[in-house]
């Protein structure tokens, strides 16, 4: 055996007795993972290409396959871990740079998860949510310095464009291209149906979704693919990609692979050719460039859409979101280091950025320091896994979050982290056309209404629970939350107390 | 801060910072419901709208009967959802405000008028004498 030979991963475990050799498993594994033994009348399989994505598992009708972590090891050792030592190996053989898909997986703190929620008890009574309004409505975009009155003394509308949304959870970008077809049609039609909103990521708007325009966000990133007059007018808002939470710091790849058919029209480059997408954009250098951006995005649409601008949670996200309030942007939406990606540098996803918690509450007490929180509307993302995550983040300062990662789970996502590879065996991040049916449109829209539905049920009784009836009663409502097992730096920096304070 | 301290602060920044009236800044502190706000006339609905998006962080969600002294007058008004209780008398040319009817009528056991005002719909005296 060769130095990069790997034992497998994971160990498929069929049980001889309940397998009726359907070959149900074998159809379904777009890895070619499992087939069928004429001679022995028996399914085998390798284990070896299987990437735990649990496809066959949720598929045999008779409950005959297991996947278990293999248990093959090297010697046991806390500095050079197996996976260290795997990926030195892979690396003397390829000489390339490891790439990942989906969001930092490692052991890092999940600051959520030492974030307690309040309830009411007597003096503020709860609310409850089923026999009283509870709003969850959101306005997104800059509030005016002043009011302004006509010659009558009468108000005068003088509100910058805003986006509405039903609840405070938008579909983060995700673009066609790293997404399939079918799961695009999904976010768009859910986001119609809840009155929230989707994103295009940068891979442009297929001609079939313009239709969704009034819930979509259009990205302009470094690569501006697929940006044109009427793919800018046809969104809600605009959002100019600076940087993505999974990979702060470098650009986008799609590998000319995936750039096929419809994919190559909507982002308007050639067939088959690498759509890479430089680090920076090419246009903007400072603040100043940034203003410029955002103002010839604004002209173009006639002032009538807000521009978002997304940065990834880095060291000084403080100081960067200050200067991004001052860019004219409307709305500022932050990407955590946890934030997902359908293929990054493993480094970099593994290493670079800061936690979205940490840089949400920097950047919320930052600009109200600065007396520019009005300024600016923030979205929050990178790694807003369910609705208690979500009034965490409101209570910390965010207008609203973007979910990705947790919207395609809902879609079948089983988290194997194999985006990069384009093989999804359940449609999502594929361009293969018979994997990509596998994805039903109907079926898909509906599991994310009824995600979003019951997110939104819980947020309203969270928020009743602590005596709240309005949303924006909440944002930025630190005393709701209270720390456990958190430093006094950490606490610092979150603006919370400490459990029984 | 406590609760009164923070809510007179709003009252200061909308009242004398922003210039809205009385009834605006109780529309934004005690603003009403959305569908509410929907089944409105079409410019009360976006003058309603108007101050609720504007001010939005100034809403006041949880339970609260407040007074607000002013030269020339107060203002009464209870949160949205009428959680505290609230009651106003008249008599002549006397207001009264209490939370139960009957500390009105210890007070002035001939009340001519007596009434609970709805959550969030302010009540503002002022004095004959300064605003003839």
């Amino acid at each position: 055996m060769a130095v990069d030979y790997f034992y497998p991963e994971y160990e498929i475990v069929r049980d001889p007795n309940r397998c009726i050799a359907c070959r149900v498993c074998e159809r379904q594994c777009a890895n070619k993972v499992h087939s069928y033994d004429e001679a022995s009348g028996k399914m085998v399989c390798d284990d070896a290409k299987c990437v735990n994505c649990h496809r066959c598992v949720a598929l045999c009708p008779t409950r005959a396959l297991k996947i278990v972590p293999s248990g093959d090891t090297f010697k046991s050792n806390s500095n050079w871990t197996d996976n260290y030592m795997k990926e030195i190996y892979r690396q003397a053989n390829s000489g390339g740079v490891l790439l990942s898909s989906m969001g930092n997986p490692d052991n890092f703190p999940v600051y959520w998860d030492k974030i307690l929620i309040n309830a009411s008890q007597v003096t503020n009574p709860s609310i409850d949510p089923l026999r009283e309004p509870m709003e969850t409505r959101t306005f997104l975009g800059k509030k005016p310095t002043h009011v302004k009155r006509d010659s009558n003394g009468r108000l005068v509308p003088n509100l910058e464009p805003q986006l509405e949304l039903a609840l405070p959870i938008l579909f983060g970008g995700m673009s066609y291209g790293a997404i399939s077809y079918n799961a695009h049609e999904c976010l768009a039609r859910a986001a119609e149906t809840i009155g929230t909103f989707y994103n295009t990521g940068e891979g442009g708007l297929h001609k079939d979704f313009y239709k969704y325009g009034k819930n979509t966000i259009v990205q302009v990133a470094s690569g501006r693919f697929g940006v044109h007059k009427d793919y800018l007018n046809a969104g809600a808002a605009i959002e100019i990609k600076i940087g993505q939470g999974a990979k702060p710091g470098i650009g986008g790849h799609l590998p000319g692979l995936k750039i096929v058919g419809d994919i190559s029209q909507t982002r308007m480059i050639p067939m088959g050719s690498d759509a890479i997408s430089p680090a920076p954009h090419h246009d903007i250098y400072s603040i100043e460039d940034l203003h410029q951006l955002v103002y010839s995005l604004k002209e173009a649409t006639n002032y009538e859409k807000p521009v978002i601008v997304k940065i990834a949670a880095v060291h000084n996200v403080a100081a960067i979101a200050s200067g991004v309030a001052r860019s004219g942007a409307d709305i500022i939406a932050i990407d955590g280091f946890r934030g997902g990606t359908g293929a990054a540098p493993t480094r970099i996803r593994d290493n670079v950025g800061i936690p979205i918690e940490l840089a949400l509450a920097a950047v919320d007490q930052r600009l109200r320091e600065e007396g520019i929180r009005g300024n600016i509307s923030i979205i929050c993302g990178g790694s807003i896994r369910n609705s208690a995550d979500v009034v965490k983040a409101i209570a910390l300062g965010a207008d609203a979050v973007y979910i990705a990662t947790a919207a395609l789970l809902a879609l079948g996502c089983h988290l194997c982290r194999s985006c990069h590879t384009g093989n999804c065996n359940w449609g999502i991040a594929t361009q293969k056309p018979e994997l990509v049916k596998r994805l039903n449109t109907d079926v898909g829209t509906e599991h994310l209404i009824n995600m979003l539905t019951a997110w939104g049920h819980e947020i309203t009784e969270m928020m009743g629970g602590m005596g709240i009836n309005s949303i924006e009663a909440l944002r930025g409502n630190r005393l709701m939350l209270r720390g456990i097992g958190l430093t006094d730096r950490e606490l610092a920096i979150l603006g919370i107390k400490h459990a029984g304070e | 801060m406590t609760d009164t301290e923070v809510i007179t602060y709003i009252v200061d920044f909308l009242v004398r910072k922003q210039g809205l009236s009385l009834t605006e800044m109780s529309n934004v502190i005690a603003a009403p419901f959305w569908s509410t706000i929907s089944r409105k006339e079409p410019a009360e609905r976006e003058r309603l709208s108007y101050l609720r998006n504007a001010f939005a962080s100034l809403l006041i969600t949880g339970p609260f009967s407040i007074l607000l002294g002013f030269e020339g007058g107060l203002l009464a008004l209870n949160d949205r959802l009428k959680l505290r209780s609230m009651v106003v008398g008249e008599k002549g040319d006397m207001v009264y405000i209490a939370s139960e009817e009957a500390a009105i009528r210890v007070i002035e056991p001939n009340v001519e008028r007596i009434w609970s005002p709805r959550g969030g719909e302010p009540v503002i005296v002022t004095l004959d004498h300064l605003h003839k």
